[in-house]
């Protein structure tokens, strides 16, 4: 195995550096991505309350879930401080909304999101109010939440996915 | 693992869970995980207590992969500051978004020391060789490294050669 390098001069592929705006080559606080095989990328755009993708080589994103003009609310058209993005193998998006409290399920091309874990109050019996990041196992069907502020890691049935209410037990 | 049928729409807890703290039994501040199919862990950025820990599904510890155990903040190629970000290649080497050292760490599989491999220990900025608070790491199949700078409002790429 070669040793591994990495050019140190980085190349500016998303975002307008140091200016913050709502224009598609503009962010305010992005915090996760994901790449798809081609190299797709997804940001979750947080205070713009957006996911933005752009396709390799361009630095226009174009908004799939949320509102392109940033516009928030707490039904399924608008994300809410999205954190993180998780894709599955089909492109399509999960979703962490901090200030939400939910995780949603935005399928490919969609323009409205669907409930994939949480209420949308109070979040789960453990009380995750503020749920920070997340993480797909699988084809989507069990939904990892991570929880900052309660220093914990669970783990939840994608309600969309599997409806028939199931827990998962861990034995090791 | 093990699917079991009941009315619920909760979480299991899987890590933490024992408040706030260092101990080996709890998380502080988590903040990114990656799930390692191999070994059935979750490697679990703990970014209070400045280590890189792993969990093994079904337990009730974390063990040790990068940073010191004791929790303690610093800058050498084996410690970090408030780390946010990490992910994981196929062949085991661990990448980390050293948010407040302002860098990328490279762990070859298995190793406590790091390399730097983008950014510079302790400067801010916002220059095409600087991180200001870098955020979360991914890679592409080409092992391109790209870096979500929260801070700087942008993503950044780093090319593999």
């Amino acid at each position: 195995m070669p040793v591994l390098r990495w050019n140190i001069t980085g190349i500016t592929i998303a975002g307008t550096t140091n200016i913050v705006g709502k224009a598609s080559n503009q962010f305010n606080n992005s915090w996760g991505l994901a790449l798809t095989y081609e190299n797709t990328l997804y940001v979750a755009d947080r205070y713009n309350h957006r996911i933005q993708k752009f396709i390799r080589g361009s630095l226009n994103g174009a908004t799939v879930a949320g509102q392109a003009n940033a516009t928030t609310c707490s039904s399924y058209q608008c994300l809410r401080n999205p954190s993180s993005v998780v894709l599955d193998d089909n492109e399509n998006l999960f979703i962490s909304e901090e200030a939400n409290h939910r995780v949603v399920l935005w399928k490919k091309d969609a323009t409205i999101g669907q409930p994939a874990a949480g209420t949308g109050t109070t979040f789960l019996f453990l009380m995750h109010k503020f749920i920070q990041h997340l993480y797909v196992f699988g084809k989507g069907m069990e939904v990892v939440i991570i929880s900052f502020t309660f220093h914990m890691i669970s783990l939840v049935i994608n309600k969309v996915v599997h409806s028939m209410c199931v827990i998962m037990e861990m034995i090791g | 693992m093990r699917y079991t049928e009941g009315n619920n729409t909760a979480g299991v807890l899987v890590a933490g869970g024992n408040g706030r703290g260092n101990n080996t039994n709890q998380l502080n501040s988590p903040m990114a995980i990656y799930f390692d199919s191999l070994s059935n862990s979750l490697i679990i950025a703990n970014k209070g207590a400045h280590n890189i820990v792993r969990w093994q599904i079904g337990d009730n510890k974390w063990t040790l992969i990068a940073g010191n155990l004791n929790a303690s903040i610093g800058n050498s190629p084996s410690s970090f500051s408030g780390p946010y970000g990490l992910t994981v290649d196929p062949i085991g080497n661990l990448y980390v978004a050293d948010t407040f050292n302002r860098r990328v760490q490279f762990f070859p599989a298995g190793h406590i020391e790091g390399r730097t491999i983008a950014g510079i220990t302790g400067v801010f900025g916002s220059n095409a060789t600087l991180l200001y608070v870098p955020y979360s790491v991914a890679l592409d199949n080409q092992l391109n490294l790209y870096v979500v700078d929260n801070a700087s409002n942008r993503v950044q790429k780093f090319l593999r050669y």
